[in-house]
């Protein structure tokens, strides 16, 4: 059975429209969404998290349908281009924070949490400040704050177009290991080829909110679609 | 269950301001005869207000841009200072403008007339326009001057065809708002006009409540007064449109002249203005209070104060109560129309006089003269209604500032309304939250109006002190209460320049 299902979606923001036919990923796998900006990348990212309402379709998670459910019930955590932590918490309570939410203990928010942190290499900035870390640091905490609920699937939208390039190929490991390790899903939406190849095993393209191409990202790394160089360069 | 929050805060304002307005309206209608336009006093009184308002309007709105444009795009040395100065100044009640305009200036000149009444506006008055087209300057789109200016066009082609555009709806709005702040002055008129000459329809309201007792008169008058309230709060609401809080800027001013003796001579100009205008009379308030300091008698100082300081703190923490849910709310709404439809309740109010909100209110519930409990509700009451406005500002300004992607972050780890307030909401609104609960006591510290016309016998507050010593013609001791009440006044202004400039710093 697919973790993640998303069947005959469709959505309607003024003129804009995105329709996708069907999007299936296995435990373990990752979705990389690419394309021009304006082609419907983060709405489609809002539309499955439950933020923009969708005109048609299903979305299933582990087997449970979720489009008509609120965004709190959906068990689908989000990541953004910048890391919005909550700054007047420490990087513990940030990572905790969740998982309190889902009902864990005290003392084990906090194992669970220190385990995180050490996860993302960062397990001796758990009593700072979030205001007191660096961009790149507080993207890990971000990160691990959606990972340590443990839903399903999580959604990525840009995380690391704030960071510098080698902090970036030091993420992409981190994020590809992670979630092959702990058999979540995730949809990956990105603007660098590098990224998307590293941390993807299906690629979705998209064009004015319609798919291009839909393929494995080896395949796509053979023979690339016109539009990856178009927004990549050759 | 959440949109529940948004009703508190509108029936509290069609209770208790535009039900009562609607209600002057309609007894003003059923009583207006045509006599009132027959009255050659009226009529005169009539022509004198829109005509002051009209001059010292557009002599505030040039002074504000002048100001504006040397502070923000030449960056002149004490323009920050300036700025902060401003606000306090606006914030200041009219009656303490008027004796500090009278100390200063009615010693070199004869002030009483045109000369007092424009230099009393103008004092007052400056800071919007400065405010309002210094922040539309700061907040505009620099790079496209940048490109003109490099495809050959002039500083004045640029200034017109595209910094104009920018901030002509700010120049617009803030005319709008001072030609209704000027023809609404009470005091500024009535301690500096000099005679029946130079009174303008607030005062004659004023004359008919609480010297004529007849309110037939005042229902009349401020039926004129409410309906050029309402016809400029048309205009100005066409004027509005939603700010965008622009990211990172361009550092870049396109107006920065290159040479220094200009930039010089703007400096020599700007800060004669400034002290003919507002430091001059600020200056006198002290140098005239600190030795008639010793006629005060200090009990009674203390008791007036303690009072002040209660109401003021009431009124903060009742607009708080309402207004917070209600931008809470509207901050939620899916789309910036659907805010904007309800956006315009709140800023209502501030096209009103404060007498004829307080007369509304009296004429429509008249039961609040009866007794000392409702009397004290209905200052807080009138008062809640007159520093909404006013706390909104900033509150709105956080809100926009809010990102929502931290609320979806929240909303999708499980966080219920409650969790998200505290967790993504609070933290990041508490400088905007205690921004306007400073704006709004500031404010409250300084009304007149509803303590005059509302306080049971023996209540008094500073500025009414004020207002009693001065009608009295006890000269040393207004100024003495005046110097108490400015001094508290420098404080919670000086923090709230504080917090803006730190507001500003956290958002750039």
């Amino acid at each position: 059975m697919n973790q993640v299902l998303i069947e005959n979606l469709k959505v309607n923001r003024g003129c804009f429209k995105l329709s996708l036919d069907r999007i299936a990923l296995n435990p373990g796998e990752v979705l990389g969404v690419m394309g021009p900006s304006g082609s419907g990348k983060s709405t489609l990212l809002q539309a499955v998290a439950g933020f923009v309402p969708i005109d048609a379709g299903s979305i299933k998670v582990s087997g449970r349908e979720v489009s008509q459910l609120s965004p709190e019930k959906r068990k689908i955590s989000l990541v953004f281009q910048r890391p919005w932590l909550f700054e007047n918490q420490s990087v513990l309570q940030n990572v905790a924070f969740g998982l309190q939410l889902q009902g864990y203990g005290k003392k084990e928010c906090q194992k669970i949490s220190g385990e995180w942190l050490e996860k993302m290499e960062i397990s001796d900035l758990g009593s700072r400040r979030a205001w007191e870390i660096s961009g790149g640091q507080a993207q890990r905490v971000a990160l691990a704050r959606a990972l340590a609920v443990q839903f399903p699937l999580i959604l990525l939208d840009e995380p690391f177009s704030a960071l510098d390039r080698p902090l970036k190929r030091e993420m992409r490991k981190l994020l590809k290991s992670v979630i092959q390790g702990s058999g979540f899903c995730a949809i990956f939406v990105g603007h660098d080829w590098r990224d998307i190849e590293e941390v993807s095993d299906q690629v979705l393209i998209l064009e004015e909110g319609t798919p291009v191409a839909f393929e494995r990202t080896c395949d796509l790394k053979t023979h690339p679609h016109p539009l990856v160089k178009a927004i990549c360069g050759d | 269950m959440s949109r529940l929050l948004f009703f508190p805060n509108l029936v509290f304002l069609v209770t208790l301001f535009f039900f009562p307005i609607a209600f002057l309206f309609s007894v003003g209608i059923h009583e207006f005869s045509n006599s009132i336009f027959q009255d050659a006093y009226l009529l005169y009184v009539l022509r004198f207000t829109y005509w002051q308002a009209l001059i010292s309007a557009s002599l505030s709105v040039l002074l504000g841009m002048f100001f504006a444009f040397l502070i923000k795009e030449w960056r002149v040395f004490g323009g920050a200072v300036l700025w902060r100065f401003s606000l306090l100044c606006s914030s200041l009640p009219s009656i303490i403008v008027a004796l500090g305009i009278l100390g200063s200036w009615g010693l070199q000149l004869n002030v009483f007339g045109w000369t007092g009444i424009l230099l009393g506006n103008m004092f007052m008055n400056v800071a919007i326009p400065l405010r309002l087209i210094g922040t539309a300057l700061t907040d505009r789109e620099r790079s496209s001057e940048l490109t003109a200016q490099s495809l050959g066009l002039s500083k004045f082609g640029v200034f017109r065809k595209i910094t104009w555009l920018a901030i002509r709806s700010s120049v617009f709005s803030s005319w709008i708002l001072t030609f209704l702040y000027s023809s609404t002055s009470l005091f500024i008129v009535m301690f500096l006009g000099g005679g029946p000459r130079f009174t303008n329809l607030e005062v004659a309201l004023y004359e008919a409540i609480k010297l004529n007792l007849d309110n037939s008169r005042a229902v009349q008058i401020s039926l004129l007064q409410a309906g050029v309230g309402a016809v400029l709060f048309f205009f100005y609401l066409k004027l509005q449109h939603r700010r965008k809080i622009q990211g990172e800027q361009l550092v870049f001013h396109t107006f920065f002249p290159k040479r220094a003796w200009v930039r010089g001579l703007g400096l020599g100009f700007l800060w004669c203005l400034a002290i003919a205008i507002f430091v001059f009379p600020l200056f006198s308030i002290i140098s005239e209070g600190v030795p008639n300091l010793a006629f005060l008698e200090w009990d009674e100082l203390w008791v007036s104060f303690r009072t002040t300081l209660v109401i003021s703190t009431l009124v903060v923490f009742t607009s708080l109560f309402f207004l917070y849910p209600y931008l809470h709310v509207l901050h939620q709404s899916k789309t910036d129309e659907e805010a904007r439809k309800w956006m315009w309740l709140v800023g209502a109010p501030q096209f009103f006089s404060p007498l004829v909100v307080c007369l509304a209110l009296s004429v429509c519930f008249p039961m609040v003269r009866d007794s000392t409990s409702l009397s004290y509700l209905a200052i807080i009451a009138t008062q809640v209604v007159f520093v909404i406005p006013v706390m909104h500002f900033p509150l709105r300004e956080g809100f926009l500032r809010l990102a929502k992607e931290r609320d979806w972050i929240a909303r999708s780890l499980g966080a219920n309304p409650w969790q998200r307030f505290f967790f993504a909401e609070l933290p990041f609104m508490r400088r905007s939250l205690f921004l306007s609960a400073l704006m709004g006591f500031g404010f409250s510290m300084g009304e007149v109006v509803s303590v005059l016309l509302f306080s049971p016998p023996g209540i008094k507050t500073l500025s009414l002190n004020i207002f009693q010593a001065m009608s009295r013609y006890r000269f040393q001791e207004a100024r003495a209460t005046t110097l108490v009440l400015l001094v508290a006044m420098f404080f919670v202004f000086s923090l709230v320049g504080f917090l803006e400039d730190k507001d500003e710093s956290s958002s750039h």
